[in-house]
This record gives structure tokens, sequence and C-alpha cells, in this order.
């Protein structure tokens, strides 16, 4: 899990025809066009799955697959079965559908064994009869539209093709933002860099821990290219009482303990970006001033009678479902109980919702996060002293650049890294961790590897020198599977459960200490809300849950407050 | 078997093949205009046993799909038969066209994609009916 430099992108070509490959030999001397061998011969294009299938799931795999939609090909090359058809009509009727559609079995069968390559299907988006399907299978691009077709449909894949790439080698991360290259990441960046220059309203969905807060801060804010700050507001933090003044701003006098004029989160983002995470928790009232800002783009400061102009650039977020429509089930569900109010979820412009996928659909991404997850241990300067210290008491150098370590996740990977420190992980526990749920999602994933990484660090076996020189730092596979044992714990208990989270609270070096009764009480209630926080994964809906056996919004609200209040922090805790 | 899905094959193997290769701006030189149209028209389809023109595709493709449109979308496809009866005759003397000739296929070229294209959208149109 080291870097690597590609000097060449690879591009597998899978048509029954040549001239794609052919062309874009002549016209992209700068790709490699992969070789498939069929029957002795060496060709530029694979023309079956059969003949691509070597290539797809061999040592070099590519970064790009070409994929032709229509193959003339005789039945027993033909997915599903590859099995002769026979002659009666409803034979040839058949090979006729399979021919036709034969780009969108090979596209399947390829999302399942390689989701991570990116698909160019070399045909246009309209003229694929099963719609859903090709949406469903996540093509990256499409090549020519129609009204491009006369200008040659040829070069405009080779511009398609340059694209993709382009996109591929960018930054995996923005920011802390992590893209990785899951086919659903890639369509949201597509989706991100068309909206985020745009002054639209916008929607950011998906499950607790997916980033929609540093997809707003770190990518979407700097791409918007306005002048003005980026102001983050948590609208299940206020309460509320104190929302209206908090957004909006208030005038002295305006209620009691309004000693002076006050600017809400509006004005502090002129020309900026205003962030409103957990939307769903705003309550109705607010909503209703929520609606009109973004109508009618005024704003009206709280115990003032004028009305102001504001130039923030409204990006709201949500981890329910808002819309069903969205995909948001439970904002959906809330504008469907009238909680949430229907007229301003159409003014986020739903159906550009930018939603980010679960880490369980994104388990193609896995490595790659776990290495940006390790390098960011290893940049921590504290971390990095402690890991130095361990690695002069196994006679190795001191690890200064940045790029010396390697997060190896089997003995293979640990034997062949070139780097002068490697923290091993054993294959079983990178292996269940592949297989992991992640209700948490990347939050979780990142935690829970930061943990065993610090573990490793401060209170594993120590360093050791191996026979190649480097210096081995092991982590303890069963305190990961505990960790994750107790992640998997986390998802929402059948009704009724109890909390288990003071099990470990008991004994040993976890339990509080202070020096008053209140203190301790202090310290104890801090220690279980925290503990509670990572076995959640930052979702207070199913910390409220796991404590008082509801999740509604108001029980979320008040579980944050009772966090905030003990001096926590969620930033903090991640 | 559907006049949309025929007509979308019509498509997918002749109009998307007979500008494979075109570039965005026509070329200046004669023979590399020639041999453009020499990829596009007289090879349009390739495989082990040999090549197909364009014409020798949509011969294959009438021959089968042919009977299934009347009508308007019969009448389309006659145009399509006329503009490639044109692209035939041009394509057998292709060595030695002179250049108006080869501007000449080029343009037919353009209108056997553009009348393909029609086809396959008006087909589907009536499909949805």
């Amino acid at each position: 899990m080291s870097a690597r430099t590609r000097p060449r992108a690879r591009v597998l070509v899978i048509d029954d025809q040549p001239r794609t490959a052919e062309l874009l030999a002549r016209e992209a001397p700068e790709l490699e066009i992969q070789t498939v061998r069929s029957g002795g011969e060496a060709r530029a294009h694979a023309r079956s799955w059969r003949e691509a299938a070597p290539v797809l799931e061999g040592r070099r795999p590519p970064d790009v697959v070409v994929l032709d939609l229509r193959f003339d090909l005789p039945d027993e090359q033909l997915l599903p079965d590859e099995r002769p058809l026979g002659e009666s009509a409803a034979a040839r009727r058949l090979r006729r559908e399979r021919r036709d559609r034969q780009g969108l079995f090979i596209l399947e069968r390829l999302r399942r064994r390689r989701p991570e390559i990116a698909v160019l299907l070399t045909t246009a988006y309209e003229e694929i009869p099963f719609e859903q399907e090709a949406l469903e299978l996540k093509a990256d691009a499409f090549t020519y539209a129609a009204a491009e077709e006369e200008s040659g449909s040829g070069r405009l894949l080779v511009s398609r093709l340059r694209r993709i790439l382009e996109e591929r080698a960018a930054p995996q991360r923005t920011g802390r933002f992590f893209w990785g290259t899951s086919a659903a990441m890639r369509e949201l960046r597509r989706k991100v860099s068309a909206l985020a220059p745009t002054p639209m309203p916008l929607l950011v969905t998906g499950p607790t821990g997916t980033g929609k807060s540093l997809l707003v801060r770190d990518v979407i804010h700097p791409l918007s290219g306005r002048p003005g700050a980026f102001v983050a507001f948590d609208c299940a933090t206020v309460p509320e009482g104190l929302l209206q003044a908090a957004l909006f701003g208030a005038l002295r006098g305006s209620f009691t303990g309004a000693v002076a004029d006050r600017p809400g989160v509006f004005e502090a983002a002129a020309d900026g970006t205003l962030f409103l995470d957990e939307i769903e928790n705003l309550a109705p009232d607010a909503q209703k001033m929520l609606l009109t800002a973004l109508n009618d783009g005024t704003i009206r400061r709280l115990g003032s009678a004028a009305e102001t102009p504001h130039t923030a650039r409204v990006v709201a977020a949500s981890n329910a479902a808002l819309t069903h429509a969205a995909s948001n089930a439970a904002l959906g569900r809330r504008t469907a109980e009238g909680s949430f109010r229907s007229d301003l979820l159409m003014r986020l412009n739903p159906s550009l919702a930018l939603e980010l996928p679960p880490l369980s659909q994104r388990r193609e991404d896995l490595p790659e996060l776990a290495r940006l997850t390790a390098s960011a241990f290893w940049d921590n300067p504290r971390h990095r002293r402690a890991i130095a210290s361990l690695v002069r008491a196994a006679g190795g150098p001191d690890p200064e650049p940045a790029d010396a370590f390697t997060l190896a996740v089997s003995e293979r990977e640990a034997r062949d890294s070139a780097s002068a420190v490697v923290f091993v992980l054993p294959g079983k526990a990178w292996a269940a961790m592949q297989r992991h749920p992640w209700p948490g999602n990347l939050r979780q994933f990142e935690m829970i590897l930061a943990d065993s990484l610090a573990a490793a660090v401060y209170a594993g076996p120590g360093a050791s020198l191996d026979r190649g020189g480097r210096v081995r730092i092991p982590l303890d596979p069963r305190m990961l599977f505990d960790l994750l044992a107790g992640a998997r714990a986390s998802e929402p208990p059948p009704s009724g459960a109890g909390f288990s989270g003071f099990a470990g609270f008991g004994s040993g070096s976890e339990r509080p200490r202070a020096s008053s009764v209140a203190g301790f009480r202090r310290e104890l209630e801090r220690s279980a809300l925290r503990a509670l926080f990572r076995e959640a994964g930052g979702d207070f809906a199913r910390m409220a849950e796991r404590m008082t056996g509801s999740a509604s919004a108001k029980e979320a609200r008040a579980v944050r407050l009772r966090f905030n209040k003990l001096g926590l922090s969620a930033r903090d805790e991640k | 078997m559907g006049v949309s899905e025929a007509a979308e094959r019509l498509r997918h193997d002749l109009a998307k093949a007979i500008r494979f290769s075109a570039p965005e701006v026509p070329e200046t030189e004669t023979e590399a205009l020639r041999e453009r149209l020499h990829a596009d028209v007289a090879t349009t389809r390739r495989d082990d046993s040999g090549s197909q023109s364009a014409a020798e595709v949509f011969d294959a493709w009438r021959l089968e799909e042919g009977r299934h449109f009347a009508g308007a979308l019969g009448r389309r496809v006659d145009d399509i038969a006329s503009a490639i009866e044109e692209v035939r005759g041009l394509t057998v003397r292709l060595p030695s066209l002179s250049r108006p000739e080869l501007e000449r296929l080029d343009a037919l070229t353009r209108r056997v994609a553009s009348e393909c294209r029609a086809l396959a959208s008006e087909a589907r149109r009536d499909s949805r009916r």
C-alpha cells in the first residue's frame, strides 16, 4: 500500500470489431492498448468476455475498458451462458437480443469482478434500449451523443477517454475529503465539478460518517470560486428558541441576553458558502424562514422589521431521507410525515442531490483509504516521535522521509516492502476489515485503523528489525477484531435493547478519575458518551436510540447538546 | 423482433462506422481524405473472414430487417438505400476518384449517418406510441 506511479494508462478494448483499437493506437499513442491472446494469436482488442476476462483478472488490469454494445458473435461466445441456442424462432429472437445487449452483459460481469475499472461505452446513451440497466451498471461515460455523430464518433471516443483518464489521475483526496476510485464516487466527482461553480442551493445526502461536511468544506466551497468564508452550522446543536437568531442574527434587546446587535451565520457567510448540516433537524419556524431566505434572497434579523439581501450560497446536508425521489429516505419520510416542508426540499434541488454512498458499497476503496489513514497517522508529529523511539529501540535509523513507511496487509506485502518502516496488519485481520459492514462508514474505518496503529505504537510489543533491515511494527489482530466486534454491535439493536456501553468502564485504565464525586460523575458521563459516540460511528440519532430507545430528531438533538455541554466535540472525536 | 431494435442495429453497424474516423475539420489533403473514406466506406466492418463495405453492411441488414419497415419508416429506408447506391458506385472507383468526387462521397456518408439516426429515433418514437 505504498504510493505507485504508472507511466502509461492501460486501456482494454472489448469490441468484436478492430477499428476502435486501431483508432486508439493511431490517435492516442500515449496509451497502452492491452494485447489479448486468443487461439495463439495476439490482438489489440478482445472480441468477447471470454477473451477479455484473463486480462481483467490478470496482474496488469486495465485502467479503463472501452466497451461496445452490440457484438456479432456465435452463441458459444455470448453471455450470459455461452451456450448454443438452436435455430427455432425463439432461439433466433434470443440470439438477437443477446447480441444487441452483449455489452451490457459484459458490463454487468465486469462490475462484479472489477468495480474499480472505469468503463467507456462506445455508444450513445439514447441508443441503448435498456437505459435503466445501463444506469444501474454505472458506465463512466458514453461516447458520441446523437448530435455529434456526424463529426466522427471515433474522435469523440478519444476525447472522452482522455477525460476519464484525467479524472482518474486526479488526487484521491481533496483536502481531507477522500474520493477513491469506485464508480459511485467517480460519478459524484463529475456531478460536483458541474454543480459546485453554480450559485444554486445544493443538497448533500448520505449516511453518517461518509464525509458530507468535508465534501462541502474542502471541495464544493473552493470550487465555487466564491470569495467569502465557508461557514458551517449544525442545525441539530442549537436549541430551537435560539435558531432564528443564530441563522439570521438579532438586534440588541430582541431577547433576554441580547446585549448587542449580532450577525447570524447567513451574514457571516456573505459571498461564501453556508453549510447547514443535519437540515432535517430544523424546527418548522426555521424551515419557513430558510425558505424565504432561499426564495427571496433576503433575511431579517430577530427584532428587526427590515429585510436585507444576503449573498450566501446554501448547501444543506442530511443523513436522513428527505425525499425518496432524491434517494434520501429520511428526509422523504420527514416530508411525507409533514415534519419537513416539501417546498423547502424542492428549493434544495433534490433531483441534483449529491449522494455519498456508504463505505460498504465502495469496498474497492478500502486499500487506498487504509493507506491514507496510515499516512495521516504517520504525519502526526507526536506519533512520529513515538515511532522514532520504537525504531531506535529496534536498532533502525530515524524514520524521517515522509514516504518511508508501508502499511502491509499481509506477510507477503511486508516482505516485499521497500520502506524502512512497515506496519504489519495480519492478512486475516485485513480480510475481516474488508468484510465488515462499516455502519459508521469512513469515519469509523479511520477511527478503528488509527486506534489499531496507536495501540501498536504506544502499547504494542514493540518493533523488530527483519532480515531486510526493515523495522516491523505489528498491529494486534485481537484488538482489531475487538474493535470490529464493537463496531458491529453498534448497529441498531432490536427494539427494547438497552445500552451496553458501560460494560467496559467497571475496571482497568479506562475508569474515569476526578477529585470530587461530582467531577467523577461528569467524567463517567463523558467517558460513556465518548464510547457510545464511537460505537455509533458518530451518529447522534443512533446514540439516542441506544440510550432511550428513540432515534427521533428531538432525542438526537438532546444527546448532541449534552455531548457538547460536557465539553466533547464531534470533530475531535472523529 | 421490434422495428425499433432493427433500426438501432442499423445505426450501430452502419451509422456509427461510416464516419468513424472522420476528423473535426475535413482533410485538406486529398490522399488523406481518400484513405479515411477507404477505412470508413470500403472496409466498414471487419472480421477474420474478411471485410464488408458500407453498401454490403446495408444490404445484409435490409435483407434481414427491411420487411419490418413500412409507411414513413419504409420511405426513410428507401432514402438510405438511394444514398447507399451512390456510395456503392463511388466506392468501387475509390482509388481513382477526383477531389470533388471524394467530397461527394464524404457528404454521402454524412447523409447516410444522419438518415440512419433519424430512422432510429422515428422507430423508437413509433414503438412508444
